[in-house]
């Protein structure tokens, strides 16, 4: 029953966040490319704490592959994985960390987020000066984690869902295991 | 917020203040010429002095493309067959304008791994010199 319980949140958080990303790309172009709100990362903030670090991980992964192959921007998936993985690394390293909120870690997150994509920017276009770049994609990325990080807090408060699902699910099903 | 929230927020503005504060600047000699540089995949392919008006095509082997329009002191990118059309969005690059520009002295249109950026005669001459 947990195992299928987790499975079919790990279906439902990669499903959600799909889905606001698809929105997000909806939205007018930004004169400034690479600003954008990144809500999906309050799910994926939702997810660390409740899922934790693995199954977050393939969550970020499914979904950045996908949403890029359904995008119809294939050569921009190594891009968002760029970004994801230093973005979720942080993360993980952070959320457990006492004195820091989910939305210290959401702004860590988004600008781990940036940093991470002007990082392969620069290597395959082989462009340094890129890094200035980032003295203004970092506000605006902390600005949108603070958003997301907030929207994740607020989402937890109302979906208090470690109480039906005490943080650690994997060694959790494993103990009970016959 | 917290207070270990502060301090990664306080670390994010002073690394982007210093970022911001050390950006290139606007060309200073406004009457010496400027020229276009294009790069595809980490390749310098051609320095065009930015004198003149025309256009440049920049065609790859895979069929991507990108045209570009040059006029005296600037550039701006016409039309390109990519997906996400950000290089098009970009704008004008001018000697006057770099200073102002989220992207300073380039235009990047990362689908096809190509970069446009305004350069200084000496630049150039570096460059140029074997």
């Amino acid at each position: 029953m947990k195992q299928t319980r987790k499975l079919a949140f790990i279906a439902i958080f990669t499903a959600i966040m799909m889905v606001l990303g698809y929105l997000e790309s909806l939205l007018p172009v930004s004169p400034v490319p690479g600003i954008k709100l990144g809500l999906a990362n309050s799910v994926l903030i939702l997810s660390l704490y409740w899922l934790g670090v693995p199954i977050s991980f393939q969550i970020m992964i499914v979904k950045n592959v996908l949403l890029g192959l359904f995008l119809g921007n294939p050569m921009l998936i190594p891009y968002s994985l760029a970004g994801g993985t230093l973005s979720l690394t942080l993360m993980s390293i952070l959320y457990r960390r006492r004195g820091i909120s989910p939305v210290g870690v959401g702004i860590a997150g988004g600008v781990a987020h940036n940093i991470g994509q002007v990082a392969l920017a620069m290597i395959i276009l082989q462009t340094p000066s890129l890094v200035f770049y980032l003295g203004l994609l970092m506000p605006a990325g902390a600005v949108m984690g603070f958003i997301t990080g907030t929207v994740a807090k607020i989402l937890s408060r109302h979906f208090p869902l470690q109480k039906a699902f005490p943080i650690r699910i994997t060694t959790q099903t494993e103990e009970h295991k016959p | 917020m917290k207070r270990r929230d502060l301090i990664i927020l306080a670390v994010v503005l002073v690394a982007s203040l210093a970022l911001y504060l050390l950006r290139p600047q606007a060309v200073t000699d406004q009457d010496a010429t400027v020229y276009l540089r294009i790069t595809v995949d980490g390749q310098t392919q051609e320095l065009v002095a930015l004198t003149e008006e025309r256009e440049i095509r920049i065609e790859q082997e895979n069929g991507d493309y990108n045209i570009v329009q040059i006029f005296p002191g600037g550039f701006r990118m016409a039309e390109s067959n990519c997906t996400n059309q950000d290089c098009i969005h970009q704008g004008d690059v001018t000697v006057d304008n770099i200073g102002s520009r989220a992207l300073a002295n380039e235009i990047i249109c990362l689908p096809h791994k190509l970069v446009l950026s305004l350069v200084t005669q000496e630049e150039a001459q570096q460059e140029l010199a074997p």
